[in-house]
């Protein structure tokens, strides 16, 4: 008995995808970094790894089950905001002139409150467009588009309503806790760190639960052929909302996580620049497989951060280039590996497993034929 | 703003609306028709490559841009007579459009996510190339003519009437291209059944480079054309981003007819509504009425019933 | 066994990785120079209004570092883009404090990106020279200003138009703070005059269509003469300006703002002429400290960037100075705290004239002058208060 157990256990791990375990690499890289890193790297990667949530966040919603958004930080910077609002109106910032938190925002007036309203915010604004949508049957490049329209008049919106926004100048948060709004409550840079690292686990970990459920199988079909789906009994409208909420949760936390390692936020937080953004790093990794994201973004933003302090220490005249060499290393991935870096290497895999299956058959068709 | 927004805004429309008398009306209509020109006239090269070959061609502002600094170069440097530029802009981008088509965007066809990183990752590249090359410095075209004609209380200026001049010019153009000439036919034929129209023996990758060319060439026509309203920056694109796209996809994506009828209904509610409030809470009002309306009409408001265009 | 060589192999990959990164960008301080930090938007939104603040801090550390440096020791800078993005300037102003260890920092242009970076100085304790004229509310201790505020600016700019311009005001502004407090900071002193505000306009940062706004102009304002306060970022204002022109209201309403400066009058041709302009430097003041900052600046960028020198630039030439002179009285004892308490009563021969760092409140005694573009695009003076002011920021 025991040896065909070890056998079944020793058939599933080599069915494990190679994915996971650069999953694993990269979260080994993650927990070593910080102890042999400067302080401003580690401030740095704080704000990637939020950057990671949210673009996981994405591939749920685009790479398994198709629905490109391309206005996601509507709901990034939506949680964002939350907390940003709570700490300038718990700490009295001089700029605000309004009393009471109108009612809809009344829970921001406590941390506890803030944090939740920062999840809870994005879900709605998610369920409200979602149940605005799917039920129209609005597919494929529309809902792009509304997204992207949604992402822009976000952005006007924020700066319009500087009363509670301090609009184009954007609100300090002083306290890089999760749970606090005060001034003297401050994890040192390399604490905060693996709060974000203890986060990004927990949304791993729930997205690996979801994706290889049978919601994730079905959310998959969405994908591939909603049409035939129906037919099948499924309401795939039920799933894409579902499946947005979750997503558009996920995008607040990320803009929790990330806008108390910044110190600040401000209206670029829900524009396109950034909904752009998070969808090139999504694609450049590979999509409809998590680590893809987590990839993606990784290499893109150290690369980013390494270029602008390379180019601009090299001379100032140069700084203008960085920009023009990501233009054409995106031109250049598009070309290379248009399935992203993480999903040319399943292609790869994929393609070698078939090989040798192919093999080891016609091997077995000519000891047959002997 | 006092409280929050929907209370508020209803204060200001009803304040406002009782300051607004006659003359401010038709002047807010009138200048409102000349804008939703402008607006047809840089939508149409994106529904062209939209509408005909569902390529989301994120590159389209920055063609706008490289029109205005064309136009910059040609008339406000060099003294080339400004039709002459307005043709030469569309000639340079048409030239450009082919070249990107059969480097970048030929490969993709189909693949939704691919185009759109090539034409993002090409957009970045005109901008920052534009930055670098021609210089952080404004850069100002003066209006070819500055006579203003009042009629009554209102008044145009005459370049504005000249581009919507321009702006019918090119949809003209664009309509006899697609109905009347031969090479429109084939482009019709190889939107409706590309299969087919290449067992009839017609090159459909020519058809795509020219279809794409154009598309980029009026946009270039259309930025050249706006030039001398601002000034000419790398920057110019961006603000352009968010209502040539909302134009297009509210009109119908394959429909021009209906990205004409979408560029007047946005111009204008966005002119009339910053008549009673500011001219923010008009563009967020009219971009959620938009959305509200493609919800209704997910197709656009004038779709092709299978012939039309 | 395959799996568990490609375990190995990413694991090699992952540390290669990290040993990479932890390698990078530990510069230690150099004795022999003192190292500061530039921060101006090299591309983005505001690059071509802070090109010239960028090329005058260059020019003024080139100077000083050819007059033997500060004490003997050269000025060393580093010099980062921000974009015009308040989130970068938080990134790379950190990444200045901590990675290239500099002892202070000049630089930014917008109000957000300075009040982003706020919190990052007094984690770090470094001290920020800001240039930029601004709506001077809520100073910050770590921040020396060497631009003007409104009581030197707007509360000279107002009379002046009420007095020699018209009685009625149309303002308009950007949705941005700045904008917007600096038209409410004019609402109340309209009032206070007896003057008339007829409207009160706020538009959206990316406008370049004014038509309804000059629609709304016209019939608002009618055959009664009025000042159009216009405050108006960079793209917008210029569309603003070519747009009102070409529609003929030239004649009949002038424009005055706070964003006129060299650098539009000279691109914007007819459009910008007879408006009016109000901030404590113009590239037209005759005086020897001027013609020599103009002389180097030519040297050093060609004729035709020097008839775009602004304020802001001017400012900060003046910061960079003040900056090199606190430190020579800090000696060798360079922390936070020394630079900025040395800029106490500290003066400078600028080129817009002799100016000094108010010990209270760390902005400078300045002048306030108006000017008028003309046919040019030179910017004349108009007016010229007699004496610097002392600047009184709102707390």
């Amino acid at each position: 008995m025991n040896n065909v157990k070890m056998k079944i256990i020793k058939e599933q791990l080599k069915n494990i995808a190679v994915i996971r375990y650069i999953d694993i690499a990269v979260f080994l890289f993650l927990i070593i970094f910080p102890f042999c890193s400067g302080t401003y790297w580690i401030y740095v990667m704080s704000g990637i790894m939020a950057f990671i949530i949210f673009a996981i966040s994405l591939d749920l919603l685009w790479g398994y089950t198709g629905l490109m958004s391309m206005g996601h930080s509507l709901l990034f910077g939506a949680g964002g905001y939350m907390i940003g609002i709570s700490s300038a109106y718990m700490n009295h910032v001089d700029w605000i002139d309004y009393k009471r938190l109108p009612w809809f925002l009344a829970p921001l007036s406590s941390e506890v409150g803030a944090f939740v309203m920062a999840l809870v915010l994005p879900a709605f604004i998610s369920l409200f467009i979602g149940l605005f949508m799917f039920t129209g049957k609005i597919k494929g490049v529309f809902f792009s588009l509304i997204t992207l329209a949604l992402a822009g008049i976000a952005e006007l919106f924020v700066i319009n309503q500087s009363k509670y926004t301090h609009g184009n100048s954007g609100i300090t948060v002083i306290s890089r806790t999760i749970l606090s709004n005060s001034k003297n409550d401050r994890m040192s840079d390399f604490d905060y760190y693996f709060v974000v690292f203890g986060f990004l686990i927990l949304i791993y970990i729930i997205c690996l639960f979801i994706v290889n459920s049978r919601v994730g199988k079905v959310l998959q079909a969405v994908r591939e052929n909603e049409e035939r789906l129906t037919f099948f009994g499924f309401k795939p409208s039920v799933f894409k909302l579902l499946i947005y909420t979750i997503s558009g949760m996920m995008a607040g936390l990320a803009g929790v996580l990330y806008v108390r390692a910044q110190g600040s936020i401000n209206s670029t937080a829900v524009g396109i620049n950034l909904a752009t953004l998070v969808l090139i790093w999504v694609a450049v990794g590979g999509r409809g497989n998590l680590t893809g994201a987590m990839i993606g973004t990784l290499v893109l933003q150290i690369l980013e951060t390494k270029l602008t302090s390379t180019f601009s220490s090299i001379s100032s005249d140069f700084v203008q280039y960085w920009k023009l060499v990501l233009g054409f290393i995106i031109l250049l991935i598009v070309f290379l590996i248009p399935k992203g870096i993480v999903g040319t290497l399943i292609d790869r895999q994929q393609k070698h497993k078939d090989r040798k299956r192919k093999e080891v058959i016609l091997q077995q068709e000519v000891i047959h034929h002997e | 703003m006092n409280d929050y927004f929907p209370p508020d805004f209803l204060f200001i429309s009803l304040k406002g609306m009782s300051t607004m008398n006659i003359s401010l009306i038709l002047q807010l209509l009138v200048s409102g028709i000349c804008s939703s020109f402008v607006l047809l006239l840089t939508s149409l090269g994106l529904v062209i490559i939209m509408g005909y070959m569902k390529v989301v061609n994120l590159a389209h502002t920055e063609m706008l841009m490289l029109g205005a600094f064309i136009c910059y170069y040609f008339y406000q440097v060099m003294h080339i007579p400004f039709v002459l530029t307005l043709i030469l802009s569309y000639l340079i981008c048409f030239i450009f459009g082919m070249l990107v088509e059969i480097v970048v965007i030929r490969h993709f066809y189909g693949k939704m996510a691919e185009t759109l990183l090539a034409t993002y990752g090409l957009s970045i590249i005109l901008k920052q190339l534009a930055l670098i090359v021609f210089g952080k410095s404004y850069k100002k075209v003066d209006y070819p003519v500055e006579h203003v004609i009042h009629l009554n209380t209102i008044y145009i200026e005459s370049y504005k009437l000249i581009l919507c001049v321009i702006s019918l010019v090119a949809l003209v153009g664009t309509l006899l291209l697609i109905n009347k000439t031969s090479m429109g036919r084939k482009i019709r034929a190889t939107t409706q059944n590309r299969t087919m129209t290449e067992c009839l023996g017609i090159d459909t990758r020519r058809v795509d480079t020219i279809t794409f060319s154009h598309g980029m060439g009026l946009a270039g026509l259309a930025g050249a054309a706006i030039a001398p309203m601002s000034t000419v920056t790398y920057a110019l694109g961006e603000s352009w981003l968010t209502n040539t796209f909302m134009n297009v996809v509210m009109g119908g994506v394959s429909s021009l007819f209906g990205t004409v009828a979408s560029s007047f209904i946005i111009q204008e509610g966005v002119s009339m509504i910053s008549g009673i409030s500011n001219s923010v809470t008009a563009q967020i009002v009219v971009l959620m009425v938009v959305i509200v309306i493609v919800r209704i009409k997910p197709e656009g408001l004038f779709t092709p019933k299978g012939r039309r265009s | 066994m395959k799996k568990v060589k490609k375990i190995i192999v990413l694991l090699l990959v992952a540390t290669m990785m990290v040993s990479s990164l932890a390698a990078c960008g530990k510069k230690s301080k150099d004795s022999d120079t003192i190292k500061i930090g530039l921060v101006f938007s090299l591309t983005g939104g505001t690059a071509i209004s802070e090109e010239c603040m960028y090329n005058s801090a260059k020019l003024a550390i080139e100077e000083i570092n050819k007059a033997g440096g500060v004490k003997g020791k050269k000025i060393e800078y580093v010099v980062k883009d921000y974009a015009t993005d308040p989130d970068t300037a938080v990134k790379v102003v950190k990444e200045m404090i901590l990675q290239d260890k500099v002892s202070a920092i000049v630089g930014l242009y917008t109000s957000s990106s300075r009040v982003a970076v706020e919190p990052v100085l007094e984690e770090y304790d470094v001290p920020l020279v800001y240039p930029t004229f601004y709506e001077g509310e809520k100073p910050n201790k770590h921040v020396v200003y060497t631009g003007a505020v409104p009581n030197q600016q707007g509360d000279y700019f107002v009379p002046y138009l009420y007095k020699n311009v018209s009685k009625n005001f149309y303002l308009i502004g950007t949705d941005t703070t700045y904008a917007a407090g600096i038209n409410k900071q004019a609402v109340t002193l309209i009032d206070k005059l007896g003057g008339k505000v007829i409207g009160n306009e706020l538009v959206s940062s990316d406008t370049t269509d004014f038509a309804d706004v000059i629609a709304k102009i016209k019939s608002d304002c009618g055959d009664q003469g009025c000042v159009i306060y216009a405050n108006l970022n960079g793209d917008s204002g210029t569309a603003f300006y070519t747009q009102f022109a070409a529609a003929g209201l030239s004649e009949k309403y002038t424009i005055a703002s706070f964003i006129m400066d060299e650098s539009f009058s000279t691109a914007l041709g007819k459009a910008a002429v007879g408006t009016y302009a109000s901030v404590n430097y113009f590239n037209s003041i005759k005086s020897d400290a001027n013609k020599k900052f103009l002389d180097a600046y030519s040297a050093a960028y060609g004729a035709d960037k020097t008839k775009a020198v602004t304020a802001v630039g001017e400012s900060t030439y003046d910061a960079v100075y003040l900056l090199s002179k606190s430190l020579e009285k800090c000696g060798n004892d360079i922390s936070s705290d020394k630079i900025l308490t040395n800029f106490d009563n500290l003066s400078f021969d600028a080129p817009q004239g002799t100016i000094k760092v108010d010990p209270d409140t760390h902005h400078i005694y300045a002048k306030a002058r108006i000017g008028q573009v003309q046919t040019d695009g030179t910017i004349a003076i108009v007016f010229e208060s007699d004496d610097v002011i002392k600047p009184e920021p709102v707390k």
